[in-house]
C-alpha cells in the first residue's frame, strides 16, 4: 500500500494542477483577508459585520476564512480520481495493480496529505498577513493556542473533503460531473435542504461536520459525533466508490 | 487447466454488452514460444476478449487465462505479463519517464527498468519530453516501454504497429522473434496484415466475437487456395454472374475483383458470356489477407458493434 500511495503522489506531483489550484486558492485566500482587514472596524465594515480584530476569537475567525481551500483541495481529490477515467490511465493502473480496492484506498490516503496541505496554507496565511499588517500598524497581533486550533481545524476539514472527493469522483468517474456535482452540493443543494429542512443539518456531510470543530448551534452533533460522523460518511462513500468500479468494466 | 505449454487459455469466453454478445463463447490457446496473430475486421471483439483476458472487464461466461489463471490472481502482474492496449492512454501533461516511473511504483517494479525500456524502444532522447508533444507511434512506443518493464514471459498487443514508421515496425518484427525465440508467448492483434504474416507463427480469425478459424499462417493461405484476380469496368455486372455461377468474390480496395472457388478459364468463360470488357485476369496465390477476408467476407464488413463500452465523457 505504502508504494501504491507513493505512485498516487507522484502522480500528482508529476502534473501541474495542484500547483495551479493551490496557487489559485492562496490567491482567494490572500484576496479575502486583505480584504477583510482593510474593512474591519471601518464604518463600512461595521455595516458588514466585521468589527476591529482585537482578540483572540477574531484571528481564530480569520484563519477559519482559509477553510476556502477545501473547495480547490476538492477539486484536486476528485481530479486525482476522474482523471484516471478522462485519459485513459485507468487501464494502465489496473494492470499494474488489479485490485481496485487497493487503488482507490491509495488514492483515498494520498488525498489526506494533500488536504492537509491545503488546509495549512488556507490556516496559516491568513494569520500570517494579519500578524505583519499588525506590525505594519505597530500592533501586535492577538495570539493563542486557539490560532492553532483553528489551523489544525482547517487542515482537518481540508482532508476530510478530499477524501470524500476522492470517493465520489471514483464512483462516479465523469470529471466534469463529479466537480459540478460536489461543488453544486457544497454551495446550493446541502445549504439549501438544511434552511428547508433544519432537522437534517446535523447530517449534512459539510454542514453537519462543523459540529466537530466545536461550531456552535444546537441543531449540530458534539465533537466526538460529528467526528465519527466523518469517519461514517468517508468509509461509506469508500465503499460505495469500491463496490462500483470491482463491477464496472474498464 | 491447461498445459504449460499453453501461456494463454480462452474457453467459451462470451462478453454481452446488454442484449449484444461481443465475444460469443471463444475457445483458443497461445502456445509458449510463439506469435499468435489475432485477427478480426473492426468491431469483431477483439479488444474486449484483451480487456476481459487482462482483468479489464468481466465476463459474461466462461474463462480467459493467463499463465494457468485469472490475470487478476498473478502476483506483480506486470512481471508475468505485458500488454499495450489502444485503450491505454497517458496524462498529456506527464514526461515518458514519468509515466513509466509511475506504472514502476504501482507494479511494484525498479524504477531502474525505466531507462532500459526507453532505451529499447528508442525513446530514450524524448524521456523528459511531455506526452502531448508525442505522436501516435511515439505513444506506440511508450505503451510497448511499459509493457515492457517488468520483463515479462506473455505480451499480449493491442495493434502495436499502428503508427510505427517503417524502421518500428522492423524494429517490433525483430524484438517479438527474439522474445518468442527465449520461450516467450505473444498475443498481437493488428490490421496489418502483411506484417502478421511476417512476424506471427499462428492466426486466430475471429469474427462477430466468435472464432472463424485458427491454425498456422501456412495452413490458412493454403486453405484459402487460390485466387483469380478480375479488373472490369464491368465489375459490377461480372460479381454478380461470378456468384450466380458458385464462386466466393471479394471486392478488394482497388475495385479488382478476388475470386475463389472458380478456375481462371471459368471466370473467362463467364465474362465473356457476359460480354464484361476485361483490364486484367490472372491468378494469384493467396496471401494471409486473402484468407482473411475470404474467411470473413471483405473489406467492407461494417462494425457489428462497439468494441467496447462507451466511453465516459
Amino acid at each position: 500500500m505504502i508504494r501504491l500511495i507513493h505512485a498516487e503522489f507522484r502522480k500528482v506531483r508529476t502534473t501541474r494542477l495542484w500547483i495551479g489550484l493551490l496557487i489559485g486558492g492562496l490567491g482567494l485566500v490572500v484576496l479575502a483577508t486583505v480584504a477583510v482587514l482593510l474593512v474591519a472596524g471601518t464604518a463600512e465594515g461595521l455595516r458588514q459585520g466585521l468589527a476591529p480584530i482585537t482578540t483572540v476569537e477574531d484571528v481564530k475567525t480569520l484563519a477559519w476564512s482559509g477553510a476556502a481551500m477545501s473547495f480547490f483541495a476538492i477539486v484536486l481529490a476528485a481530479t486525482m480520481a476522474t482523471g484516471e477515467h478522462r485519459y485513459g490511465t485507468v487501464a494502465g493502473t489496473y494492470l499494474a495493480t488489479p485490485s481496485r480496492m487497493n487503488v482507490i484506498s491509495a488514492k483515498v490516503l494520498a488525498a489526506i496529505p494533500f488536504g492537509v496541505m491545503f488546509g495549512f496554507v488556507g490556516g496559516v496565511v491568513p494569520v500570517v498577513i494579519a500578524a505583519v499588517w499588525f506590525v505594519a500598524k505597530g500592533d501586535a497581533l492577538p495570539f493563542g493556542p486557539g490560532v492553532f486550533t483553528a489551523t489544525a481545524d482547517v487542515c482537518v476539514q481540508c482532508a476530510y473533503g478530499a477524501a470524500l472527493a476522492v470517493c465520489v469522483g471514483a464512483a462516479i468517474r465523469s470529471q466534469l460531473v463529479a466537480i459540478l456535482g460536489l461543488l453544486g452540493w457544497v454551495f446550493v443543494a446541502e445549504p439549501l435542504a438544511t434552511v428547508l429542512v433544519p432537522a437534517l443539518k446535523r447530517w449534512a456531510p459539510f454542514t453537519g461536520v462543523q459540529g466537530a470543530f466545536g461550531a456552535p448551534g444546537a441543531l449540530l452533533f458534539g465533537p466526538a459525533a460529528a467526528a465519527g460522523l466523518m469517519v461514517l460518511y468517508v468509509a461509506s462513500a469508500w465503499y460505495a466508490a469500491v463496490w462500483l468500479e470491482q463491477r464496472r468494466d474498464v | 487447466m491447461g498445459s504449460n505449454d499453453e501461456a494463454i487459455q480462452i474457453r467459451d469466453l462470451t462478453k454481452r454488452y446488454g442484449p449484444v454478445a461481443a465475444v460469443d463463447r471463444l475457445s483458443f490457446s497461445v502456445p509458449r514460444g510463439s506469435v499468435t496473430g489475432f485477427l478480426g475486421p473492426n468491431g469483431a471483439g477483439k479488444t474486449t476478449t484483451m480487456r476481459v483476458l487482462l482483468g479489464l472487464a468481466a465476463p459474461t461466461s466462461g474463462e480467459a487465462h493467463v499463465l494457468g489463471g485469472p490475470y487478476r490472481a498473478l502476483d506483480v502482474p506486470l512481471r508475468r505479463v505485458g500488454a499495450a492496449l489502444e485503450i491505454t492512454g497517458f496524462h498529456p501533461g506527464r514526461t515518458a519517464r514519468n509515466h513509466l516511473g509511475v506504472t514502476c511504483l504501482q507494479a511494484g517494479l525498479d524504477e531502474e527498468r525505466t531507462e532500459a525500456v526507453l532505451a529499447l524502444t528508442g525513446m530514450s532522447g524524448y524521456a523528459d519530453s511531455k506526452v502531448r508533444g508525442f505522436s501516435f507511434g511515439m505513444r506506440q512506443r511508450l505503451a510497448l516501454a511499459a509493457s515492457l518493464l517488468g520483463e515479462p514471459e506473455v505480451l499480449v498487443l493491442d495493434e502495436p504497429a499502428n503508427g510505427l514508421d517503417p524502421a518500428g515496425v522492423a524494429w517490433l518484427r525483430g524484438f517479438l522473434r527474439r522474445f518468442v525465440g527465449d520461450g516467450g508467448a505473444v498475443l498481437i492483434s493488428s490490421h496489418i496484415l502483411s506484417e502478421v504474416a511476417e512476424v506471427a507463427d499462428r492466426v486466430v480469425v475471429i469474427d462477430r466475437g466468435a472464432l472463424i478459424t485458427q491454425g498456422s499462417v501456412q495452413e490458412l493461405t493454403t486453405a484459402a487456395g487460390e485466387a483469380v484476380i478480375v479488373r472490369s469496368p464491368d465489375a459490377d455486372r461480372l460479381h454478380a454472374a461470378l456468384e450466380r455461377a458458385g464462386a466466393m468474390v471479394v471486392v478488394e480496395p482497388d475495385g479488382a475483383l478476388a475470386v475463389r472457388s472458380l478456375a481462371i478459364q471459368e471466370v473467362g468463360r463467364i465474362a465473356a458470356e457476359e460480354r464484361a470488357v476485361l483490364h486484367e485476369l490472372s491468378q494469384r496465390t493467396s496471401t494471409l489477407e486473402d484468407a482473411f477476408l475470404s474467411l470473413t467476407g471483405g473489406y467492407s464488413t461494417p462494425p457489428a458493434r462497439p468494441d467496447a463500452p462507451q466511453a465516459s465523457p
